[in-house]
């Protein structure tokens, strides 16, 4: 709660949260209760999940429960779509580890339909059948909060997020530029074929960790005993060669400018950058130091910088009231692409092919 | 044709450097017989232990590692030669072929060959390597080589083990030839037959396609996903 209304405090735009169901991680098991707390006690903060389990998580309750935070938070909630980072955790929840995309692909699918159709008819794989069911409560103004596909190595990931038009998110902080990149063009080239706009359009976020000092000195002389004993960094490589490797910046708040700037140059103009704050059991004192660096010195410079040259089509991140206004429009995404787009016309080939074969 | 040596040398010129260096030697020479140019080249696993473990526990690879899984990818051929410990190639060996994309030996002639102190470890690096690089899709020749400590320094020891080192390097080299589909005498420009491709080029039959899964033009569309 401290990390959450400081962020407020010191101007960020969002906080994002994970779902987690085992140490050490201290993520709460069912987010909407943590984010409902926070968006009680600020008024600004865009709240976010990283990720919700929608593998694990029958989506009938993230449909309700994400709902119902929606409404508390008057349109402040989004939600980032994972399949978890431990096999041990499907058997908890009664699911089965091999069905892992398979289970994202039909559980995600169901959750976009329970947002939108009203008395639904629904039969799956992976949970008994539904009839005439509507999700209370219904989604704020009609419109469902914003969702991102996060994945760090699947491309069916990738391929879901392009296909209903969502964003995608690359928690990039444990791998190399070269296959976050990958990903990335991966998503926007897909954004493109389905119709939702052009492939510099997509809606993409990012990762980055970071731990700063005024002097870089001093940072790295403080973060590297968190560091080598951290349960996810420690024990392995050097301090150095992991920074070398992923986006972790340990140093002055110039130098987290100038790596975040960079992400610019493989991912394109993007729209969301999360940063790994309170990690490698920093304490919390420390943690709200770091967010008073962020907010004071580095956020002010990235907003400035990341407008410059910016083509003027390239969307922000989707907020509930630009949701809104699309919506009313009538210019909502349409899953699998609408007319005009080369998924359409590739559709259609292969119908008129079906059709010669049968005749 | 290009044969890669990915070998485990932990001292300077190591009984297993020499062996590695004596079948490349006798695959160059089983080339030309056949009437190939082989390149070598060596990897030594040694320079990459530290990026093999940090590998292992954070899951990314450094530079060095990725540029040594490309070599593989880019030989026609691999000798792989490690020494064995306690009766199974030493860890860090092993390490780097677990470590490696699945398929990443797919239609790649492989030679194993292993050194240890007695004949006792004969058969280790056999049970333990070969499974492995079969699961890479590796295509292992029948015969190995090992060399104890014996076969260096007697004189039967030594003419048994330069009899294997030419056995397997054959079988290597000729199976090579036939995976990539090269013939002795087009490869030399001194045969009349004409088969695909330039005489002395390499065949133009592709060597095989590695799946690149994040090509989007050969993604599984969402819809075949959503049906199932």
């Amino acid at each position: 709660m401290e990390i959450a209304k400081k962020a407020e405090e010191v101007g960020l735009d969002v906080f994002a949260t994970g779902q987690h169901h085992n140490p050490p991680f201290v993520a709460p098991a069912n987010p909407p209760v943590l984010l409902a707390n926070i968006a009680a006690q600020t008024s600004e903060l865009q709240l976010s999940t990283a990720t919700t389990l929608i593998t694990t998580t029958d989506p009938v309750r993230i449909a309700e429960d994400y709902s119902y935070a929606q409404h508390l938070s008057e349109g402040r909630i989004s939600l980032i779509m994972g399949r978890g980072n431990t096999g041990p955790v499907y058997p908890w929840f009664g699911k089965d580890i091999r069905s892992g995309i398979p289970l994202a692909v039909e559980n995600y699918n169901l959750l976009y339909r329970l947002w939108r159709e009203k008395n639904l008819d629904w039969e799956g794989k992976f949970r008994t059948p539904l009839s005439g069911f509507t999700v209370t409560p219904w989604p704020l103004d009609d419109v469902p909060p914003f969702v991102w596909h996060g994945s760090i190595r699947s491309p069916e990931i990738a391929e879901q997020a392009a296909y209903y038009g969502d964003g995608f998110f690359h928690n990039n902080i444990f791998w190399p530029t070269s296959h976050t990149a990958r990903m990335v063009q991966l998503y926007r080239q897909r954004y493109e074929y389905y119709g939702h706009g052009a492939a510099h359009q997509a809606i993409v976020g990012l990762g980055g960790q970071v731990f700063m000092r005024k002097n870089s000195q001093d940072a790295v002389r403080e973060f590297r005993p968190y560091f080598d004993n951290a349960p996810v960094y420690g024990h392995g490589p050097s301090l150095e060669d992991f920074a070398a490797q992923t986006p972790l910046t340990v140093g002055s708040p110039q130098q987290v400018i100038e790596r975040t700037l960079s992400f610019r140059d493989w991912a394109g103009d993007y729209q969301r950058q999360l940063f790994l704050i309170d990690h490698a059991g920093l304490p919390q004192k420390t943690v709200l130091e770091q967010l008073d660096l962020l907010g004071e010195q580095v956020i002010p410079v990235l907003r400035e910088e990341f407008a410059k040259n910016r083509p003027a089509d390239v969307p922000d991140a989707p907020t509930h009231e630009s949701l809104v206004a699309r919506h009313r429009a009538g210019q909502d995404p349409i899953p699998g692409g609408g007319e005009g787009s080369r998924a359409w016309a590739d559709r259609l080939a292969r119908e008129a092919e079906a059709g010669v074969s049968q005749k | 044709m290009k044969i890669l040596s990915v070998t485990t040398s932990l001292s300077e010129d190591s009984s297993t450097l020499k062996l590695a260096d004596r079948i490349l030697t006798a695959a160059a020479a089983a080339g030309e017989e056949q009437g190939f140019a082989v390149e070598t080249e060596h990897v030594n696993i040694r320079t990459l232990t530290t990026a093999l473990t940090d590998m292992t526990l954070t899951g990314f690879r450094s530079e060095e590692l990725e540029e040594a899984f490309a070599a593989v990818a880019e030989a026609d051929a691999i000798v792989t030669v490690t020494p064995v410990y306690k009766v199974a190639p030493v860890g860090v060996h092993t390490l780097f072929w677990q470590l490696i994309d699945d398929k990443a030996l797919a239609g790649i002639p492989v030679l194993i060959g292993s050194t240890g102190g007695t004949a006792r470890h004969s058969l280790a690096a056999e049970t333990v390597l070969r499974p492995v690089l079969s699961y890479l899709k590796g295509l292992v020749v029948p015969t190995s080589v090992f060399a104890a400590t014996d076969d260096w320094g007697s004189v039967e020891g030594g003419r048994s083990l330069s009899g294997r080192i030419r056995q397997s390097a054959e079988e290597l080299v000729t199976l090579t030839a036939s995976v990539r589909g090269l013939s002795g005498a087009e490869a030399d420009g001194r045969g009349q037959r004409h088969g695909p491709g330039e005489l002395g080029q390499r065949s133009a039959r592709p060597r095989r396609s590695l799946d690149d899964e994040f090509d989007p033009e050969r993604i599984t569309p969402f819809a075949q996903l959503l049906e199932g």
